[in-house]
């Protein structure tokens, strides 16, 4: 049914009601709702371009995510080697303990650090590897059995370890005094354990995350000889920790430490116990 | 050139197509550039930065799994967008139903266009788009904060482009009395300001 004209003063005939309508169209065609920004007449727009942007992703996500990248780069560079692995950090909907796993029957390899130094901590715009990422990359050809290890491969990581497995997970476990021993023996055993929640704050890892931090702390607790190395970046009696179960000569002895353990201090949390 | 320089002159593409051939750093290169962007659209999305933080780390991770189903037919940034708001969204959608537009006399929101960059106007804006259907909201987030075109906002959304438009249009509308805002003189009767409220 075709709209009123504006002056109501006489009917017009049906058939000018039409041709009226069919001339509006041609000289105004409807145009799309909000085809453009410019369409906005009512201000909403300009507010909300106006609002300041959030700030930059935390520090504590960052490190959260690149944790989690780094274990998704170590693992996929695990299965191109052809090794078996369990996943180290936990999905989104099955949260799961993830762990390394050593490549088959091979002597020793050195496994990824699973939190780069300078990828954690770097939060400018102009960095983006780092030394440690790059050790990421260099251990995984070294573990694929596709390259030697560069001078600066060893160069982080350090001289103690030159045979050495390591390997660093990040979990949610909340290691206590009355149940060390048992935990440090699952750690141990995690190769064969069921999954465990993914940590949610990773901000004070630090460098204990990496290859070099990790053999400067066993230095410093004296088990700088091991040949294997299992590190949990956990909690230990509600504090932030590292848990290590260092095995020389097939003996594993597991440590609670703080997560500034270096070769200056060495931030024992709990003595070496040997484990049975 | 190091090998720090090489990953920054390569494209977004360039960077991911070197991801899925094996580069262990390519991908490391697209989080950083991204990050903060992926974050704000988060944050903005699910008002929350817990729920952020575990929905930008879950597409960060699916993203970084799943780069070879990239087809390319859009901007990488476009498809990691996609990939943060599906993952916002399922997280919102497990926890609070669609919130459909209230009415207008329950809200308080008083005329802020004195005070536009006060915290307050933030808060006013952040409540008043929480009233709207997740339809209209996602398009405001995206086209009007974020300043993504329509076309991009439809892919990330995967609507049709005249959907976001409508959506868009029918947001800001309904946003105008909810921040208590005057009704723009000579709209056409089309516009939805003058028809009867309704969600997209």
């Amino acid at each position: 049914m075709p709209s009123e004209p504006p002056d109501q003063t006489a009917a017009p005939p049906a058939e000018q009601l039409v041709t009226d309508i069919e001339v509006s169209t041609l000289i105004a065609p409807r145009k799309p709702i909000g085809s453009s920004p410019d369409d906005d007449q009512t201000g909403v727009r300009a507010l909300l371009s106006g609002l300041p942007e959030p700030d930059p992703m935390p520090a504590y996500v960052v490190e959260r995510i690149s944790a989690s990248l780094a274990a998704e780069q170590a693992q996929r560079a695990v299965l191109a080697s052809g090794a078996s692995v369990s996943p180290l950090l936990a999905t989104r909907r099955r949260p799961r303990r993830l762990l390394f796993s050593l490549a088959g029957a091979a002597a020793a390899v050195v496994l990824i650090g699973v939190l780069g130094n300078n990828l954690v901590r770097d939060n400018s715009s102009s960095g983006v590897t780092s030394a440690a990422s790059s050790g990421l990359a260099s251990a995984a050809r070294e573990s694929s059995g596709l390259a030697p290890p560069s001078s600066a491969d060893k160069a982080v990581r350090g001289n103690a370890l030159t045979a050495a497995s390591i390997q660093i997970r990040v979990s949610t476990v909340r290691y206590t005094l009355a149940t060390f021993e048992a935990q440090a023996r699952k750690l141990r055993d995690v190769a064969f354990d069921s999954p465990q929640p993914m940590a949610t704050d990773t901000s004070d890892v630090g460098p204990i995350g990496t290859t070099r931090g990790l053999t400067s702390c066993l230095s410093a607790i004296g088990a700088g000889g091991a040949q294997l190395v299992q590190a949990d970046l956990a909690f230990y009696e509600g504090q932030p920790a590292v848990i290590i179960v260092a095995t020389t000569d097939g003996v594993p002895t597991a440590y609670a430490v703080g997560r500034g353990c270096s070769q200056a201090d060495a931030s024992l949390l709990h003595q070496g116990i040997v484990l049975p | 050139m190091s090998r720090l320089d090489d990953l920054l002159e390569m494209s977004d593409r360039e960077l991911l197509s070197a991801h899925c051939a094996g580069d262990p750093d390519a991908f490391g290169e697209i989080f950083r550039r991204h990050r903060d962007r992926m974050w704000a659209v988060a944050l903005r999305t699910t008002r929350d930065p817990e729920m952020a933080a575990d929905a930008v780390q879950e597409a960060f991770i699916a993203a970084f799994r799943r780069a070879d189903s990239f087809r390319g037919d859009a901007a990488v940034t476009t498809w990691l967008h996609r990939i943060v708001v599906n993952s916002c969204l399922d997280r919102l959608r497990r926890i609070k139903p669609v919130v459909g537009l209230p009415d207008a006399d329950h809200h308080d929101l008083a005329d802020r266009h004195d005070h536009l960059h006060s915290v307050d106007v933030r808060l006013d804006v952040q409540r008043a788009l929480e009233q709207l259907p997740e339809g209209q909201r996602m398009a405001l987030v995206l086209v009007d904060m974020h300043g993504l075109s329509i076309t991009e906002a439809a892919s990330i959304l995967d609507v049709a482009e005249g959907t976001i438009k409508s959506r868009c249009a029918r947001g800001r509308a309904a946003m105008v009395p909810l921040l208590g805002l005057p009704a723009p003189p000579d709209l056409p009767e089309s516009h939805p300001l003058k028809e009867p409220m309704a969600p997209s």
